[in-house]
């Protein structure tokens, strides 16, 4: 590769990571619309106290609240790297739980990472009605 | 850090290092810092525009870390990360097939230049003399049985160089904490640059 071609996205990134977006917008309620659906008639409305208990649970080396802190309103931090997290909770923080698709992405690779296995509908929507009682 | 320890030519090094910081210029005077739209994603309804393999590579890459310039690994290395992502490093990264797709290619085109040793022992003889470093220890709980059988950056030959003088006790610093975290000394790691005016060792 010619080395003007190699050092081209230096200068084109930084705008087009501000425009260059799929997101596919949602909301907390669209969400938890959702996975109501998707829990069907087996499910129990969801409870903010049961959404609490899972994200302090800890299995193995792990729980939620390891990299997310106890308190999700406030930041966390990456227990491997140390990077920052941000608050997770969606009054401290509006831009979560607007991106369908990351959404899902962080859902399914963090509870395989603390649970070892996927989280149901259930569970998705008691973590999320507990962390929009959050203030 | 040095130009030479990077597989590249001189007069490239040079090249990149005046256009980026050209870059910066850009970037400061249309107000788009990097780092925050990887934090949160423009929340304005956007045109329906692909993004590049940069930006896919910056924004998927860049989340629990920086986003590691692909001239740090060789391709082969890349390779063997991005084929391993839902078990990198103690943690489940993977993607989906077109992201995994895209962000592999990128790297493989703009990866480092493979030494003239074999891949394997190389990374043998460097995760020895790290562990005996302690540089390399992850700082948070086990869960990294694969890792061990992983490229890490920081036992590539030329990673331990530039780092030789820099004890044990000051990787486990609070402030560091791991040799993941480039950007605890190196204040511009974010934007890609590794400049010897923007470091800054934390007490």
């Amino acid at each position: 590769m010619r080395p003007t071609a190699k050092i081209a996205p230096l200068f084109a990134a930084p705008w087009l990571a501000g425009f260059a977006s799929l997101a596919l917008a949602t909301t907390p309620d669209a969400l938890l619309d959702q996975w109501r659906a998707e829990a069907g008639s087996g499910a129990v409305p969801f409870a903010a106290a049961r959404g609490r208990q899972l994200f302090e649970t800890q299995v193995g080396d792990w729980s939620c609240s390891t990299c997310h802190s106890a308190d999700p309103r406030r930041g966390g931090r990456h227990v491997v790297t140390g990077k920052a997290i941000e608050p997770l909770a969606p009054a401290a923080n509006p831009a979560r739980f607007t991106d369908a698709a990351k959404v899902e992405k962080w859902l399914r690779r963090n509870c395989r990472d603390v649970l070892q296995r996927a989280c149901t509908p259930q569970e998705k929507g008691d973590v999320l009605t507990w962390l929009k009682s959050l203030k | 850090m040095s130009h030479e320890s990077f597989p590249r030519r001189v007069d490239l090094a040079i090249w990149c290092a005046a256009l980026a910081f050209l870059g910066l210029a850009v970037q400061e005077a249309v107000a788009v810092p990097p780092a925050a739209t990887a934090v949160a994603p423009a929340a304005t309804p956007a045109p329906a525009a692909a993004p590049s393999p940069r930006e896919s590579w910056q924004r998927e890459c860049g989340d629990c870390h920086i986003a590691y310039p692909p001239r740090l690994l060789p391709a082969a290395d890349w390779r063997r990360i991005v084929e391993t992502l839902d078990r990198h490093f103690g943690v489940d990264a993977s993607l989906d097939a077109a992201a995994t797709a895209t962000i592999a290619a990128w790297l493989e085109a703009n990866a480092g230049r493979p030494r003239s040793d074999s891949s394997e022992r190389r990374r043998d003889a460097a995760a020895r003399a790290a562990t005996a470093a302690g540089a390399a220890k992850p700082a948070g709980p086990g869960k990294d049985v694969a890792a061990a059988a992983l490229p890490r950056i920081s036992t590539t030959p030329w990673f331990r160089h530039e780092h030789d003088d820099i004890a044990a006790s000051t990787w486990q610093r609070p402030a560091i904490g791991s040799a993941a975290r480039c950007e605890a000394c190196h204040t511009d790691a974010a934007q890609g640059r590794f400049s010897e005016h923007a470091l800054r060792i934390p007490r």
